[in-house]
């Protein structure tokens, strides 16, 4: 219920942010919105030994039309993703996923760049910002570097960050009036999803992320393959699970949850989502 | 005089149904057509204990009518007010003339300042405002039950009621000796909250000047623990739409109509909180639901994310329908509605399920009926 | 750690430990009690309370992160003895039975309304998907709510 106890530093640029994670090393954590962060603390399935609170770095919060795609800052929160007018018209995908998020308590919080660094296969924004093909920008001590999205994801809530790294930025392409669709499966409304899939599609190009379909956000790329191949949306969205790996748990079997992969696939690539 | 109707079991159908529409059309369950179960055996008999052309036949002939014609009602007798047999309670007149209610029940949102003040008030004429409850302290109530099991109005409220007709009583004979008049001549008014000598109202005696003037001797007071002659039964139908996602077995509970008979009641908007809560609970259970144990018997839905405690995003509004039947069993005619909407909702949600896909051969699907149960019930029955 | 947070118009300066949750600041540094804990898990939005006029869950944010900033609790909504008229609305609709998810419903409505004035009914029922009850069945929360957007 109470994190275990931690020293907390505030970081005022992100070259200190880097300088005080290189110095603490592993028993560092950043603190962005905290609404991955501290659920795990209060449950003590994550006790770092260091907070570093880079929430009032400035300038680390915005969305810019950057020409060929738009960039967010890593701080950028929920919400503002949500309500961004930029991304209504450059990059709907990706505001209408983050409306998903969580509830509105927790959309004024939890930031874009928290849930991504997070790397939780359950989440809705890592794959859809790696449906979408976005490049995450990260800095280090040696300076800046652009990672892939689909480079990001190693590992169980693993990602391509150095230890004595901090995401910065995120890049989205601009989708280009491409039809697009996201279908979050869930219980209840503020749940996680049992199986999420944000997608697009323009034309034989498309882009398919699936949510909590394996230890890693994952890039449906056999649907993506058949698309371009001519196939149909329908049977294409049949290899939804191809490259996914998806666990049983106490909210769906391994099975139920290919199956609903084929589905909402479908139905994302079928029809924008309102 | 009683009227009895009796209606055929094939019309009828089984006894919990709720009334379903699954995607792609419109799938209201027929009877026997259906592979529903065999059961109940026998005719159901409503059984009105009124006249002929009152209300209450005429609710009951037009219910049975609808009930012929499609099914989709669970319908439910329950039993409360069975635990404890009364209740205590006492009414204090204070120095202003207002009232304080000491009562044995415990109420934790139910609302029972207003409604003790409402059975007080129509005792006393003392206005609801001016009337404060005491509960839980048992250095003031020493004798309380306490609330749970649908008891609280009907063996409380009751204990309210008697009680405060008493002290109309007392305050009756307190006057009657001021006034210089004989107990039988007394009358309260109640719209001025006042006691006067029947024909002569100018000269007046208020609840505080009885309370005053018993001040030296104990107060204007009454208590008394009330005992009820046992206990009651109510019964409704509840209706419950459900939609299916055949595709994928997701329930959306898209619209529930309640009709409880819990008796006379006292107040409509803290009855209706009763059966909206209820309703969404047993939603809740038919739909979401549900206490889980790994193969090592540790829980695995300990915290509100794991266990699916369901929002307002996944439920429609609810009909309340208006039926009472008082019972005779205590003084006010009230049964208890606490429990009400549970018990009709839990069957009526499930069994919409169940009635939406019997149409592919599904004959049952345990709660929680979650999408995933739904639709492998769908795969292994297609 | 030094904090400076201004609370219902009142500026205080604490001292706590990092670890310190927001809602445990209010209610057990300042007393306000009125925000509840109803979870572990961020999913109930009983604590649920404004930072810096927005409605967020308090059990999810650090007093330490609150630093320099405004919150609003439900006691801080009252002017004068008047009721804010989310609240008035709870009390004419009964939207609230136990009480105990009301302060975070309240205050989660109050920031719902702020954000999207006239929503219809779906929208709040959705716009409340952080905050549990048990009590009422959202029935007439929901009627609150929607009465108290009507009367603006």
């Amino acid at each position: 219920m109470i994190p275990a106890p931690f020293d907390y530093k505030r970081a005022s640029s992100a070259a200190e942010a880097i300088s005080l994670v290189s110095e603490y090393g592993e028993d560092a954590k950043f603190l962005a919105g905290g609404h991955s962060l501290l659920p795990l603390m209060k449950l003590r399935l994550a006790q770092p030994a260091v907070l570093i609170d880079i929430a009032r770095i400035e300038d680390l919060s915005y969305i810019r039309d950057a020409g060929d795609h738009i960039s967010i800052g890593a701080m950028t929160r929920h919400m503002d993703v949500e309500k961004s007018p930029i991304l209504a018209e450059h990059a709907p995908l990706l505001s209408f996923a983050a409306s998903h998020v969580g509830d509105p308590q927790v959309r004024h919080r939890g930031t874009i760049g928290g849930s991504i660094a997070h790397a939780d296969s359950a989440s809705d924004l890592p794959a859809t910002t790696l449906a979408l093909g976005a490049t995450y920008v990260v800095q280090g001590p040696n300076g800046t570097r652009e990672i892939a999205a689909a480079d990001f994801y190693v590992g169980f809530l693993e990602s391509a960050l150095a230890p004595d790294e901090m995401l910065t930025e995120i890049r989205v392409p601009k989708m280009n009036g491409a039809t697009w669709g996201f279908q979050k499966f869930n219980r209840r409304a503020q749940d996680w999803a049992i199986v999420g899939v944000a997608a697009w599609k323009r034309g034989t190009e498309s882009g398919v992320g699936l949510v909590n379909m394996g230890s890693v956000p994952i890039l449906a790329t056999s649907v993506a393959k058949a698309i371009a191949g001519g196939a149909s949306v329908s049977d294409a969205a049949k290899l939804a699970g191809a490259e996914a790996e998806p666990q049983s748990d106490l909210n769906a079997s391994a099975e139920y949850r290919v199956h609903l992969a084929e589905v909402l696939v479908r139905r994302a690539l079928e029809s924008t989502s309102k | 005089m009683t009227q009895e109707k009796t209606y055929n079991r094939r019309e009828v159908g089984a006894l919990a149904m709720g009334a379903a529409l699954a995607t792609g059309g419109l799938g209201l369950a027929t009877s026997s057509a259906q592979a529903q179960s065999n059961w109940p055996s026998k005719a159901i008999r409503f059984v009105v204990p009124f006249a002929p052309g009152g209300t209450s036949e005429i609710v009951a002939r037009s219910v049975a009518a609808e009930l012929t014609k499609q099914l989709g009602v669970s319908v439910y007798v329950e039993i409360t007010g069975g635990v404890g047999n009364g209740e205590s309670a006492k009414v204090e007149i204070q120095d202003n003339g207002h009232a304080l209610i000491y009562t044995g029940t415990s109420p934790h949102g139910q609302g029972h300042a207003t409604s003790w003040a409402m059975l007080a008030n129509e005792q006393t004429g003392i206005p609801i405002e001016n009337i404060e409850l005491v509960w839980g302290d048992t250095d003031l109530v020493p004798i309380g039950t306490g609330t749970m099991g649908s008891r609280s109005l009907q063996q409380g409220g009751n204990a309210v009621f008697a009680v405060a007709a008493e002290l109309v009583n007392k305050a009756k004979s307190v006057a009657a000796r001021l006034l210089e008049a004989s107990e039988e001549d007394i009358v309260l008014d109640k719209d001025s909250g006042s006691f006067h000598v029947a024909g002569t109202p100018a000269v007046a005696k208020t609840w505080a000047d009885l309370a005053l003037a018993e001040k030296q001797s104990g107060g204007l007071v009454h208590s008394d623990v009330i005992n009820v002659s046992g206990a009651t039964f109510p019964f409704g139908a509840h209706v419950a739409v459900v939609e299916v996602d055949v595709e994928t077995g997701k329930v959306t509970h898209i619209a529930h109509t309640a009709c409880d008979d819990a008796g006379k009641v006292l107040n409509p908007m803290l009855l209706e909180g009763q059966i909206h809560g209820g309703v969404a609970q047993g939603a809740a259970q038919a739909l979401l639901e549900e206490v889980s144990y790994d193969p090592d018997g540790n829980p695995i839905t300990s915290n509100l994310a794991d266990y699916a405690f369901i929002s307002a995003a996944e439920l429609p509004s609810v009909t309340v329908v208006h039926m009472e039947t008082p019972t005779p069993v205590n003084l006010i005619g009230a049964k208890g509605i606490g429990e009400s909407g549970t018990i009709g909702a839990t069957p009526a949600v499930q069994s919409a399920v169940v009635d939406a896909v019997s149409q592919f051969g599904v004959k049952h699907i345990d709660m929680p009926t979650t999408a995933e149960k739904v639709w492998a019930a769908i795969q292994s029955a297609r | 750690m030094k904090v400076t947070i201004t609370v219902n118009g009142t500026t205080h300066e604490s001292d706590v430990e990092p670890r310190t949750l927001l809602v445990q600041y209010v209610r057990e540094s300042l007393g306000l009690t009125g925000t509840n804990i109803g979870c572990d898990t961020s999913s109930c939005g009983a604590c649920s309370l404004h930072l810096n006029g927005e409605s967020v869950k308090s059990c999810t944010v650090l007093a330490v992160q609150a630093d320099g900033g405004s919150v609003t609790t439900i006691e801080g909504l009252a002017k004068d003895g008047v009721m804010h008229p989310m609240q008035q609305a709870f009390m004419e609709n009964h939207g609230l039975q136990c009480g105990y998810c009301t302060p975070g419903m309240v205050m989660a409505a109050i920031g719902l309304l702020n954000e999207n004035p006239s929503p219809t009914e779906e929208q709040v029922r959705i716009g409340l998907e952080g905050n549990l009850c048990r009590c009422t069945g959202y029935h007439n929360i929901v009627k609150s709510v929607l009465a108290c957007a009507n009367n603006k």
